[in-house]
């Protein structure tokens, strides 16, 4: 398959960026937007020019490392996949596809379609765990869990922290992000003990790194490759509640 | 936001049903219920209380908008579309600021007359000549579609900021949405339109 491509260039953070034109031709239809970009990568290098810098690492749709923004879409203009997931088939042969990188305040660009999510690492630092002795994992039915609140609490674990709710939220709110970190120790007794602490831990982190506030939009859960439901922001503005009014 | 919004939309449901008794006509029970509110010992603090409830409405709102603003400096080339952000949330900062707009002409019209002229008012009468000019009525139909508007999305927003609407009650929330954000304002435009079409009883 052959393409025309108009892909973000930015040299680093201070250089004010542009689009460039390139054709990838001879796609196979099975690659991966990642592995077109390899191709296209190898033919710039052989002619001695600077490769285009984008983000990847388990490409199968598990780690949250990569992430562009493709004809406007997060993660392209399909749902519930990874950009590593998305295949070339999906496109028409002869397509124009713009390749952007994710724009929010809080993740700066570094180089071309790369950007900085570190600021979920540290909202994740400021309270996204359990503070449990080490040791060995208990025995799986040493803590009997009704069986719901188990698959709730899956459900919220499924976030690979790629920062799709991010770059597609219109205010760009990492509300979804938060939420499914939130939920996943709060609904499990082990993280029951500290769930006071940690949701108000993380949204002030999450505030502090610049990020928008939540104005319902929904545009989240529709472009999360996990689609992890905004029912979870429902429960982290409630925890968030009953922190800040006291009941344990 | 949520709390202040549900507080609003709270006076709006009593502010219908207290305007529904100018079908009556004049002499009715509009202009009694105006005269018993006037001489309740507490209308002045609530008073206060509900136009407190419009600022801070208002300045959290324009808070959110320009923080929101500030989360994307770059925007992206290609606009992408989404099948979940409804225009309404979008318009959300110009429809309420349309509304604001809305309520102080409305107050200079009807409460500023009744409140501070002195002498005593028949409620009913000032609004049926209100009413009897068309650009008025046309000003408060476009109004309360507008008001409509930002009803859709916010009154649902408020249950999800809240904590409340969750799978269970997420159905629930969103028909009395619907009952919210399209009666009330139909319930408020079919005064103008009766008292323009049906005249002054
Ligand atoms: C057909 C539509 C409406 C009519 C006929 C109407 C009529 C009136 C009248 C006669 C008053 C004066 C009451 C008095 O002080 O004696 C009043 C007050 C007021 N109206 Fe409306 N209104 C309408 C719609 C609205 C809407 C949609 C809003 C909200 C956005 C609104 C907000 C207010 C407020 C805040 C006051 C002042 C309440 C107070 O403190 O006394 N009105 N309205
Ligand atoms: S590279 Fe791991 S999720 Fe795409």
């Amino acid at each position: 398959m052959d393409f025309k491509l108009k892909i973000w260039r930015q040299r680093d953070a201070a250089d004010a960026g542009r689009f460039e034109n390139y054709v990838a031709k001879g796609i196979s239809p099975d690659a991966s937007v990642l592995e077109m970009l390899d191709v296209i990568n190898r033919e710039l290098v052989a002619a001695g020019k600077d490769p285009i810098a984008f983000d990847h690492d388990c490409r199968e749709g598990i780690c949250g490392s990569c992430g562009l923004v493709i004809n406007g879409g997060v993660h392209g203009p399909f749902e519930h996949n990874t950009t590593c997931e998305l295949r070339m088939r999906r496109f028409h042969d002869g397509d124009t596809i713009v390749l952007e990188p994710f724009r929010s305040r809080a993740f700066p660009i570094i180089k071309d379609l790369v950007v900085n999510r570190t600021a979920l690492d540290r909202i994740m630092q400021a309270g996204g765990y359990v503070t449990v002795k080490t040791g060995q994992a208990p025995e799986a039915n040493a803590i009997p869990v009704p069986k719901k609140i188990a698959d709730e609490a899956m459900d919220a674990a499924q976030c690979i922290g790629c920062g799709a709710c991010v770059a597609t939220c219109p205010n760009g709110s990492a509300m979804l992000f938060v939420a499914a970190k939130v939920s996943q120790l709060a609904l499990l007794p082990q993280g029951k003990a500290e769930r006071k602490e940690r949701v108000i831990a993380m949204i002030r982190q999450m505030d502090k790194e610049g990020f928008g506030a939540c104005s319902n939009t929904y545009a989240c859960e529709a472009k999360c490759p996990k689609g992890i439901s905004v029912e979870h922001i429902a429960r982290l503005n409630r925890e968030y509640l009953r922190a800040g009014f006291g009941s344990k | 936001m949520a709390l202040t919004g549900f507080f609003l939309v709270s006076f709006l449901i009593f502010h219908l049903t207290v305007n529904l008794f100018l079908f009556e006509g004049t002499g009715g029970d509009f202009s009694k219920f105006g005269a018993f509110l006037g001489s309740f010992p507490a209308i002045r603090p609530i008073e206060w209380i509900l136009f407190g409830g419009f600022i801070l409405h208002f300045c959290l709102g324009a808070y959110v908008w320009l923080k929101n603003r500030r989360a994307r400096p770059h925007g992206y080339g290609v606009k992408g579309t989404s099948k979940t952000i409804k225009l309404s949330s979008r318009l959300s900062i110009y429809t309420g600021l349309a509304i604001l707009a809305f309520l102080a002409w409305h107050l200079l019209q009807f409460f500023v007359a009744s409140r501070f002229s002195g002498s005593t008012v028949n409620m009913y009468e000032l609004v049926a000549r209100e009413f009897s000019l068309l650009y008025v009525v046309a000003l408060y139909e476009l109004f309360f579609v507008i008001l409509g508007f930002h009803l859709k999305h916010g009154f649902q927003a408020l249950f999800q900021s809240l904590g409340l609407r969750t799978a269970r009650y997420r159905g629930f929330i969103d028909a009395v949405g619907v009952v919210i954000w399209l009666l009330i304002p139909a319930g408020f435009a079919s005064i103008p339109l009766v008292m323009y079409f049906g005249g002054a009883r």
